[in-house]
């Protein structure tokens, strides 16, 4: 079965909450779309709506959320469409994920083994012999020394950077098409992030695998991804190239992200920050979610900016941008 | 519903609205309530005073119910047991023993073992290691036996049941509060409050007592029932309340002995009575628990 | 906002160790390894032999990944812990063993901002307690006097003073952020030591806390020891920087010195493996193998030998001093002599 070029497709999700005190737009029209190959990262604060969309695109909301509007077409299919049945052979098998906390994501009474051994059984249909191999040499992709001994450890016996790498190597197994990662590691020290960053790329690129990196810092998706697109508030405000995207930042948000960077500026001068707080998202006023922070906003901002392309491959959705 | 909570301030009315939303604690909570009001009021709407000897005349003993004869609110309208005490008065002061019991037991062991527990769980070391072991040992002795050796060796008595049932239960409150102290002790607020000089007895009550004690409460709502439960227990054996004073657990006990002589409504009906309140603050505490748990994270 | 060097440190550390016994009680250190019955005895080496000089007037930062010992540290001159072995000294006088009425004064002349800004504040005081507690203690304000003292510390850190009324849970990471400094400030101390104060916080509210941080180092004349793993923000607020591995310090210097020139091959790892906007290239990891070890089992010798690319035969049998290279530039490494 050949891939189609385009892996992903997500045009105008909009995932809600509709808790108690109110409905909460996690995210509010989101649209993108991800090739082979290709390193996506998505960027924002708390609160932005990046964990809900990678959530969404693996049918894992619950209630009080649901999907109410947009596609996801994922290898030319609408996975809004699908049963549920449908959707547990996709998932961990086509698209896999990735979780921030390598703590909890793997198993504690299982062996490594096993639980590699798990995915490749249930959706491969080997047997336990051909899938202990395979796990050996999953393990020996993802850099662990000595793959046929710690195959048979414990995750406590595991640090958390190679927990990491497990974690990654599970995901992985299935030759999916598609890889989301949420935060996958933060959780873990400078050193070993750069090393595990390195080995997903280095491995994504070899497989031609999608990979969406989740993540808060712009840093990491400058030296990592190929696109990105920045999350505010459940909205999706700028997308594109990187070198673009870093270079050039044409939302006042992105803008306000980049500069309020340490380390870029004279030292010991007051950084430049942005005013005020993330806002509520309960009940979220229509119009621009930046407006109440942006020292550009007028009252055109009080309709909701349109994406528009301000070159090629790189749109933005203000309406106050410099053109 | 909310000005009772804008009242009772602002906490109370949220989880008021969550309380709320399910019938059965409703329920739980209106039974408790119907009890202990009646409980609280028994001299006033009692028919009759039951402890009261010089009211009682054995001429008018095991008189079955009359409540279906005369419809009347008057003194055997549920009957009358052995001594000639109307059924109905003695079960509504019975159920002010069992609640006063169950309350002020509680009330007592809670705060006797959240004491022991925070001092045990903060100072650590071999405060923390004996009283433990103290408690450890205590445990392994069946409640009922520890309270029956109290009582049998100390006599009958409203207060000294509280002090018997009060020293069976302090051990699991003291447990909590002592595994809540040990994870509040390793946050920064305490450490914070160290750095700056606080005292560790002005820490350990002011800083962290109030935030382990929603714990407390949910155990101790399960615990009233229990409490009151070997209340009934202990006087069903006779080594609880004297007899003049008769509980829920007396009167059944008393009643126990002429059941198959067909005189049914001197055990079943305090019986039933026990078990109701009973149920209801189960179902009370269950509820509470549930819409407390989630504020246990704040 | 330095001080020449020949003035004399605010805080002078020396030979400080701290170490935990991983089996508290008679009854852990039985074990049953290998078949047989044995005793263990087995220590967390936090902090190992560290001596340091925190100046008047400036900020050093302490730089390191988890593990490495900084927070331990930090609470161990706060007096949290007490040292294992060696020395602190604040203004000339030894602190390293007072408690209780003796240490008094010093937890007033310094003060801790800590990390996590939920578990910080205690959730079932009201913000105007939580601020007013070092005023009541150290006997600074009462009453009336101290009501006012929180409302002005408030607005100083950029919050309503209508906050005082209110409790944690009412406000957000970086507000909770701005009352924990509030706290800290109340005490009119000397040293502030900030342990990670904003890595919690969302990006674009760091640059924020820096910024009070900043101005309130400049309002009150505050020295700061700046704990962090978040190298450009070390890079942009700290005069000096120590670098931290496995509870030792392994090189010490200017800011600008170390970040140009950072001369131990740990210290070299940490600023290569940061991700950072000048440089969008990509490049592959140094394939650095093997896991920090423990701090518990210490390797022998340097600690970082097993990790290092140039290291040579004595590093693993004898431990690096810390020797200064240059002009206040200092390094614990084989490899300079």
């Amino acid at each position: 079965m050949s891939r189609p070029r385009e892996v992903l497709s997500i045009r105008g999700l909009k995932t809600h909450f509709f808790t108690r005190r109110g409905v909460v737009k996690a995210v509010d029209g989101v649209s993108f779309s991800l090739d082979q190959g290709q390193i996506l990262g998505l960027v924002g604060e708390s609160g932005a709506g990046k964990s809900i969309t990678g959530f969404s695109i693996l049918g894992l909301i619950d209630e009080p959320g649901r999907i109410v509007a947009g596609q996801i077409v994922f290898e030319g299919e609408n996975l809004l469409d699908k049963p549920e049945a449908e959707m547990e052979k996709i998932r961990g098998n086509r698209i896999s994920m990735v979780f921030q906390d390598p703590q909890t994501s793997l198993d504690p009474v299982f062996t490594i083994g096993y639980q590699i051994s798990e995915a490749l059984t249930l959706h491969q249909g080997l047997s336990r012999h051909q899938a202990h191999q395979l796990a050996i040499s999953l393990l020996r992709s993802v850099n662990i020394p000595s793959p046929e001994e710690r195959i048979s450890d414990y995750p406590h016996q595991f640090s958390g950077g190679m927990r990491q790498r497990v974690a990654i190597a599970i995901a992985m197994s299935s030759n999916p098409a598609l890889i989301i990662a949420d935060e996958p590691s933060t959780a873990l020290d400078v050193t070993i992030q750069a090393q595990v960053l390195s080995m997903m790329r280095n491995l994504v690129r070899q497989k031609q695998t999608a990979l969406i990196l989740i993540t808060h810092d712009i840093a990491l998706v400058g030296q990592f991804c190929d696109f990105i697109c920045v999350m505010y508030a459940g909205h999706l405000v700028e997308k594109g190239p990187k070198r673009e995207i870093i270079t050039n930042p044409l939302h006042p948000y992105t803008q306000g992200l980049i500069r309020s960077i340490p380390g870029r500026q004279t030292r010991r001068k007051r950084l430049d920050q942005i005013p005020g707080m993330m806002p509520n998202l309960i009940d979220m006023p229509p119009g621009c979610p930046f407006a109440p922070r942006c020292e550009r906003a007028s009252a055109v901002c009080q309709e909701r900016p349109e994406m528009e392309e301000a070159s090629p491959g790189h749109l933005v959705a203000c309406s106050r941008r410099s053109p | 519903m909310s000005r009772l909570g804008a009242v009772l301030g602002f906490r109370q009315a949220e989880w008021w609205q969550e309380f709320r939303e399910s019938n059965i604690g409703l329920i739980g909570a209106a039974m408790t309530l119907v009890f202990l009001l009646a409980a609280l009021l028994a001299p006033l709407i009692a028919p009759q005073n039951p402890y009261d000897l010089k009211q009682l005349f054995l001429q008018n003993s095991y008189k079955p119910p009359e409540l279906f004869q005369t419809w009347a609110y008057q003194p055997f309208l549920l009957g009358s047991d052995g001594q000639g005490r109307c059924m109905f008065s003695a079960i509504l002061y019975g159920l002010r023993i069992s609640l006063y019991v169950g309350l002020m037991s509680t009330f007592l062991s809670a705060a006797f073992g959240t004491l022991v527990g925070v001092i045990a769980g903060y100072t650590g070391g071999k405060t923390d290691a004996l009283i433990m072991r103290v408690a450890d040992i205590q445990l392994s002795f069946p409640a009922i036996l520890i309270a029956l050796v109290i009582m049998a060796i100390w006599g009958p008595g409203l207060f000294k049941i509280i002090i018997a049932i009060s020293v069976v239960n302090w051990v699991f409150y003291a447990r909590t509060a002592r595994g809540s102290t040990l994870s509040e002790r390793e946050k920064d607020y305490v450490d914070s409050a160290r750095a700056v000089g606080v005292s560790p007895a002005v820490i350990m009550f002011r800083e962290i007592l109030p935030n382990i004690v929603a714990p407390i409460i949910v155990i101790g709502t399960v615990r009233i029932a229990n409490a009151i439960i070997l209340e009934a227990t202990l006087s069903f054996l006779g080594l609880g309340v004297p007899i003049t004073e008769p509980s829920l657990g007396s009167l059944i006990s008393e009643g126990y002995q002429v059941l198959f002589s067909g005189y049914w409504w001197i055990s079943v009906l305090p019986g039933l009575g026990l078990m109701f309140i009973v149920l209801g603050i189960n179902l009370l505490g269950d509820r509470l628990r549930d819409v407390l748990n989630p504020r246990l994270k704040r | 906002m330095s001080q020449p060097a020949g003035q004399a440190p605010l805080l002078r550390i020396e030979g400080l160790s701290k170490h935990f016994p991983v089996q508290k009680s008679v009854f852990e250190k039985i074990a049953l390894k290998g078949g047989r019955l044995r005793l263990l005895n087995q220590v967390v080496h936090a902090v190992n032999q560290v001596s340091l000089e925190i100046r008047p007037g400036e900020t050093l930062a302490l730089v390191g990944e988890s593990g490495c010992g900084k927070s331990t540290l930090a609470k161990t001159i706060l007096g949290l812990h007490q040292p294992t072995a060696g020395r602190i000294f604040y203004q000339g006088q030894e602190i390293s063993r007072l408690r209780g009425a003796k240490r008094r004064p010093f937890q007033k002349r310094i003060q801790i901002i800590f990390q996590d800004p939920f578990s910080s504040l205690n959730p079932r005081k009201k913000i105007m307690d939580i601020i007013g507690q070092p005023l009541s203690i150290h006997g600074l304000a009462r009453g009336g006097e101290r009501r006012e003292r929180v409302l002005e510390l408030l607005a100083k850190v950029g919050l309503d003073p209508v906050y005082a009324g209110r409790y944690p849970h009412q406000f957000s990471g970086g507000q909770r952020q701005r009352i924990g400094i509030a706290r800290a400030l109340a005490a009119e101390p000397e040293l502030v030591i900030a342990d990670e104060p904003i890595s919690a916080l969302d990006v674009s509210i760091q640059a924020q806390i820096l910024n009070l941080l900043l101005d309130m180092q400049e309002e009150f004349n505050l020295t700061y020891l700046f704990v962090s793993h978040d190298l450009s923000v070390v890079k942009h607020i700290s005069l000096r920087v120590a670098v931290m591995y496995l509870g030792f310090i392994v090189e010490t210097a200017e800011t600008e010195e170390i970040f140009s020139r950072p001369l131990h091959p740990y210290t070299q790892l940490l600023f290569s493996a940061i991700p950072s906007l000048d440089n969008l290239e990509f490049k592959d990891a140094p394939a650095i193998e093997g896991e920090v070890p423990t701090p518990i089992d210490l390797p022998l010798g340097c600690p970082f030998h097993p990790r290092c690319l140039r290291v040579m035969d004595v590093c693993r049998r004898e431990r690096p001093a810390l020797r200064s290279l240059e002009r206040d530039h200092l390094a614990a490494c084989h490899l300079f002599g």
